[in-house]
């Protein structure tokens, strides 16, 4: 057993742990944050993935003891109720079916816009392709995924303050709207 | 109906997909869109790839890295989706789409390189997708 500081969704927490526990049941068995899944345990599904500094990370095979001073964001990081516009896109779309893998989805989405405001839809499938989705919720996810950022300027009715706590300056700094009409793409 | 090229090393782009579902009267149209897409993608998955040997009374395979799954990528372009007008019970939505998928890319298939695929998945025959 060793211990470990972490933060997680902007709050600290010392664990003891095994060094080789995954990230993944340090989240859902210690510290009860269930919104991560299980899904292979190998990293071949992308169902565990949280953001780690903002990068996309598959924690069912990231040990405790190789996270460091990663601050890392989970799904019930992006917002307290549901309210960041990625999660907002994803109900307005009705993405979901069985939601598995959804969290994940979800996690690298938001890594993604941080990196590439304006993704076109090859890129988001380019930068999701290492998440599987047995209901089909490619498509979809893809159209959910397609907000446009826009800079503060040039702010329009409709765009939303991305608000959430977030290790990354640069994305707490960016403005997005969501592509409201489901037809659109 | 399914839309697809043939890249070289019998690898196929599924550009668009056609289903038409008469499910009764429509309830959720937002909820019939999306399983009819999921139903569709999952099929052509299901076509390609989908195959669990059993050896000795066990599933030869474990995992994702042994069992295949269609990914972002293959999934089609684009899937348009109607809903046949109907005043009948509502029925299920969760699996109709998915049986006529498999026969179709097999006739677009046939119509474009003259191969009848008679099995699934369609990998065995060294078909994948792109």
């Amino acid at each position: 057993m060793a211990r470990f500081q972490l933060t997680i969704n902007g709050d600290r927490h010392a664990v003891d742990l095994a060094p080789d526990t995954p990230l993944l049941w340090v989240l859902r068995d210690t510290l009860q944050l269930v919104g991560t899944k299980f899904g292979c345990g190998q990293a071949l599904c992308g169902a565990c993935t949280v953001l780690a500094d903002g990068r996309p990370r598959r924690s069912c095979t990231l040990p405790v003891s190789q996270l460091g001073t990663a601050a890392v964001t989970t799904i019930e990081g992006l917002s307290p109720d549901g309210s960041h516009p990625v999660q907002r896109a994803w109900v307005e779309l009705d993405v979901p079916q069985c939601g598995w893998c959804q969290a994940g989805q979800i996690m690298s989405t938001v890594a993604l816009l941080a990196e590439h405001p304006a993704p076109t839809d090859d890129e988001i499938g380019t930068a999701l392709q290492g998440h599987l989705c047995r209901c089909g919720t490619y498509l979809r996810i893809r159209r959910a995924g397609a907000v446009q950022v826009e800079s503060a300027t040039t702010a329009t009715p409709g765009m939303r303050w991305v608000g959430f706590t977030s290790p990354s300056a640069r994305i707490a700094r960016t403005w997005w709207s969501c592509r409201s009409s489901r037809r659109a793409a | 109906m399914v839309e697809l090229s043939i890249e070289p090393s019998r690898r196929v782009i599924v550009h668009a997909v056609t289903s038409v579902v008469d499910c009764g009267q429509p309830v959720n149209l937002l909820g019939i869109e999306a399983q009819v897409e999921g139903g569709v993608v999952d099929a052509l998955g299901t076509a390609f790839y989908g195959e669990v040997p059993i050896a000795n009374g066990r599933a030869g395979v474990a995992n994702f890295d042994t069992y295949r799954l269609i990914r972002h990528r293959e999934a089609p372009r684009r899937i348009d989706v109607f809903v046949v007008p109907s005043r009948r019970s509502p029925t299920g939505m969760g699996e109709i789409p998915l049986p006529p998928v498999a026969p179709a890319a097999a006739n677009a298939i046939a119509a474009l390189a003259g191969t009848r695929l008679r099995q699934t998945p369609f990998s065995r025959d060294g078909w994948s997708l792109a």
